[in-house]
């Protein structure tokens, strides 16, 4: 499917997830995404504060795994991969 | 995402992520006393359900978790896209009521596949009516599964 917005998408990725984990902890200026490009993936490293380490995780990490999909859910979409790594 | 001053719904939640997935949709919300839906409308949505649902459900679980932040006292929150729940929850009670026949005409109990603690109720509530058959469920999660057998 050809696509009008051929730049920038790593930039949606990028910003779903800087969204989804600003919205999930109490300080939201101490969250941080810096993506390394690969040709057909994108690592998204995801830093927050110490104090809201676990709520990007969840119990038994589920919030971290349902940001994964749903952001791997984006890069599909434009045929990439993206990897969601969260830097303690 | 510019930081906008208003409440955070469930709907306003899922209008920002798939915005953000830069998906074209028509997302419609409507309550109950125990249940607050936000209906997700619009073509080739196949990558916000994933395989099983699974993606679907990552969106559930977040929108949840993130509208319950700010308001604990939240009712419990269904996201759909496509109606693909419910077309997945009319499938599974038309085939309990499939094997609940099997059950009655060949007088033999029935054994159905492994089912998450959701499926099993629906599969339940389908044959709780159902006369000449009764449901039950046997072993331990995640192969807990559902025996249905001549009454």
């Amino acid at each position: 499917m050809a696509s009008d917005q051929a730049v920038g998408q790593e930039a949606d990725m990028k910003d779903l997830l800087e969204y989804l984990a600003k919205a999930l902890v109490d300080n939201p200026e101490g969250v941080e995404v810096t993506a390394v490009e690969g040709e057909r993936s994108v690592i998204l490293q995801l830093r927050v504060d110490p104090d809201d380490v676990g709520k990007v995780i969840g119990k038994k990490g589920r919030i971290a795994q349902a940001m994964r999909t749903l952001v791997k859910a984006s890069a599909t979409k434009e045929g990439r991969n993206a990897i969601v790594e969260i830097i303690d | 995402m510019e930081p906008v001053e208003r409440d955070v719904t469930p709907k306003s939640v899922v209008v920002d992520i798939v915005n953000l997935m830069d998906l074209r949709t028509r997302i419609t919300s409507w309550e109950d006393e125990e249940e607050i839906h936000v209906d997700v409308w619009g073509d080739d949505l196949g990558i916000l359900i994933g395989r099983g649902g699974s993606t679907l459900q990552a969106l559930q679980d977040l929108v949840t978790t993130i509208v319950r932040r700010t308001c604990p006292e939240t009712r419990r929150i269904v996201v759909d896209v496509e109606r693909y729940k419910e077309r997945r929850r009319q499938k599974l009670r038309e085939y309990a009521e499939r094997m609940a026949d099997k059950a009655l005409s060949t007088r033999k109990a029935i054994r159905l596949e492994p089912m998450t603690p959701r499926e099993r109720k629906i599969v339940h509530d389908a044959l709780k009516d159902y006369a000449g058959v009764e449901s039950k469920s046997e072993g331990e999660d995640p192969q807990r599964r559902i025996v249905i057998s001549p009454a």
